[in-house]
């Protein structure tokens, strides 16, 4: 008995073992070259007011803000569809609201320039119109909103599907029509999927770069800016950028666990 | 006044209701008593309009109301899980209606606070639901509901998630309550006792049907049906034959024992010499040691359970197992014991069978449909 039951105790013990490397080498590791990198190199730390750093990071968090606005004004009432409504292809919506959950950006900035590219499928009439959407600021903030919708969507249908159907009728019970009832419990009662949706989201946004790259023309973001940086050679330039998202995502983590935990 | 009329509901293809018939009046409080499943609450939905029945009329004060939604109907429900938002205070819960319905402040405070003052919870105004005890969560509920001065109320099992001691502290203060308020009350329960205490009549449904509709001693000492019987707890049944009628007596002959024995009976309006007929008796109706009574044989104990104060026992008598219920002072046998068995004539009640099916009454000719629209006036 005792040497049986000693079996289990070793191979989890071994199992974490496992995972813990594997763990150090794909986060820490990578952070632990970056301080490397950052001390063999020094950062010149002028360079964070330079025009390299200081343009990309201003885009970055400008249209990521505009995104996650955008993911939140769309993702709410696109979850509340989605949860409370059964119509025709409902399925199949809530489908493509997962896609890019699972699609490579590089498929999603292509799919952009189908559409809104100089002779995409709207490109064409809004530029006979004179309005021109490919490799603009506004085409970052739809690339950005493409990956960023879905974690709106799904962070505030989880929430959405915890609330008591009773809770509903009670307040159908108590004179309040659908929009009241939205107002006044469905979305008081979502204030945390809201709240996780908009944090994962905005997180996404700011670090999009697949679908941000064939979009966004001569505009650079942050995480463009790094590729173009680290394979141009400019390592100082690229430390300094990557230590800024990394700061970035730090403070997003916290805030996050922070709204979880409340 | 709250009526339904051959109401019938299906979910995909299980029927859930079936040709229900009722009508409750104001001051009145039916209680709708069956097991869990039986479609207690799905009637209760249809009426609230949370649920569209299949077939039948929803009538509210002479007026056909199928097709008004829920925030139309002014029909309070107290839901069994209570329902309360939980991120509103007790205060907030019990306004929400009135806000919702934009009625001044000073309105909403003065009814709340006088609704809290009703129900003695004026002192847990601003206190978070999750910080209410069960008991001040239902009052909350009720509070909720009452403010709003529905037509009729709707209270779906409001105690069953209490404790049995605040439980029965609380049905009789809830039936206080809803005697004051004297407004139309269906209350939905599968406890007998509180269906007794509650009720100013009580439908006894099953699988979808309303069994019998009764005052509540006609229910417990008359039921009509075998469910019925059993439910109210006779849950002694005697399948039999009448053999002899005199004026005010009859025999009957049991047949559902191994062996047929005779007991004599109350004479029943509804008892034809050889006819068929089912007898029910409850079991503190069957005495055991005494050898005196009506109908008296002899029975061999074959099983004794304690429950509570009280012991329930089953006795063997010509092959037949009857139930009685004696105190542990009152019984000096044991199992396997002979004992003698004794009935007055006048315990057993005759089981007519009827269920009532049959509508409570067509919708008056003079109840003008408005051409398939929205409502019905009744003129």
């Amino acid at each position: 008995m005792p040497i049986r039951s000693c079996y289990p105790a070793i191979g989890v013990k071994f199992a974490t073992s496992i995972s813990l490397l594997v763990f150090a080498l794909l986060i820490i590791f990578p952070l632990i070259a970056l301080v490397f990198n950052i001390f063999s190199a020094p950062v010149d730390f002028k360079a964070l007011s330079s025009r390299s750093v200081i343009n990309p990071l201003i885009l970055s968090v400008l249209t990521a803000l505009i995104s996650t606005a955008i993911s939140l004004l769309v993702g709410v009432p696109l979850a509340y569809v989605l949860t409370y409504k059964s119509f025709p292809l409902r399925d199949v919506l809530d489908t493509m609201v997962n896609l890019p959950f699972v699609l490579p950006p590089s498929v999603a900035g292509y799919l952009l320039l189908l559409t809104f590219g100089k002779y995409g499928l709207l490109g064409y009439p809004l530029n006979i119109l004179g309005i021109t959407i490919m490799f603009t600021t506004f085409a970052i903030v739809i690339a950005q909103t493409f990956v960023a919708l879905p974690f709106v969507v799904k962070s505030v249908r989880a929430t959405m599907e915890d609330i008591q159907p009773s809770l509903i009728d009670a307040a159908k019970t108590l004179g309040a029509r659908e929009f009241e009832i939205f107002r006044e419990v469905i979305l008081p009662l979502s204030k945390t999927g809201v709240l996780s949706g908009t944090i994962m989201a905005y997180a996404r946004a700011i670090g999009e770069f697949g679908a941000t790259m064939m979009v966004g023309g001569l505009l650079v973001t942050l995480p463009v800016a790094i590729y173009a940086n680290a394979i141009g050679g400019d390592r100082e330039t690229a430390n300094v950028l990557a230590v800024v998202l990394i700061a970035i995502a730090f403070t997003i983590l916290t805030v996050f666990k922070r709204v979880v935990r409340s | 006044m709250i009526e339904l009329i051959n109401i019938a509901k299906k979910f995909k293809n299980k029927v859930v209701l079936n040709d229900i018939s009722l009508s409750v009046g104001k001051g009145e409080i039916m209680v709708l008593l069956g097991a869990s499943g039986c479609g207690k609450t799905t009637q209760l939905k249809i009426i609230a309009g949370l649920v569209r029945q299949d077939r039948g009329d929803v009538v509210l004060n002479n007026k056909v109301i199928n097709n008004s939604p829920p925030q139309e109907r002014n029909i309070g429900f107290v839901f069994q899980d209570y329902a309360l938002f939980p991120h509103k205070d007790a205060f907030e819960n019990i306004a929400f209606g009135l806000k919702i319905s934009k009625l001044p402040r000073n309105e909403v405070n003065s009814r709340v606070c006088k609704t809290m003052e009703m129900l003695e919870i004026g002192d847990f105004r601003n206190e978070r639901i999750s910080r209410l005890s069960g008991g001040q969560k239902q009052r909350v509920a009720l509070a909720r509901a009452l403010v709003m001065d529905p037509d009729v109320l709707l209270l779906d099992e409001p105690l069953s998630a209490l404790d049995p001691v605040l439980r029965e502290k609380l049905r009789e203060e809830l039936n206080a309550i809803l005697k004051n308020t004297g407004i139309a009350g269906i209350y939905v329960t599968h406890d007998l006792t509180e269906a007794m205490i509650v009720g100013d009549k009580i439908a006894i449904m099953n699988e979808g049907e309303i069994q019998q509709i009764d005052k509540p001693d006609e229910v417990f000492y008359r039921p009509k049906t075998e469910f019925a019987a059993r439910f109210v707890g006779a849950r002694n049944i005697l399948e039999g034959r009448v053999v002899e009628l005199n004026r005010d007596e009859a025999t009957i002959e049991v047949i559902n024992g191994s062996n047929p024995f005779k007991i004599r009976t109350l004479k029943y309006p509804l008892f034809e010499r050889q006819k068929n007929i089912s007898l029910c008796i409850h079991p503190e109706e069957v005495v055991l040691g005494l050898r005196e009574g009506d109908n008296l044989m002899r029975g061999t104990i074959t099983g004794i359970i304690p429950n509570g104060p009280a012991l329930k026992i089953t006795v063997d008598i010509a092959g037949l197992k009857l139930y009685a219920t004696t105190t542990r002072r009152l019984l000096n046998y044991e199992v396997n014991d002979e004992v003698w068995v004794s009935f007055s004539r006048n315990a057993f009640h005759p089981l007519c069978g009827k269920k009532c099916r049959s509508p409570a009454r067509e919708i008056p000719a003079s109840c003008v449909r408005s051409g398939g629209s929205k409502e019905a006036l009744c003129r």
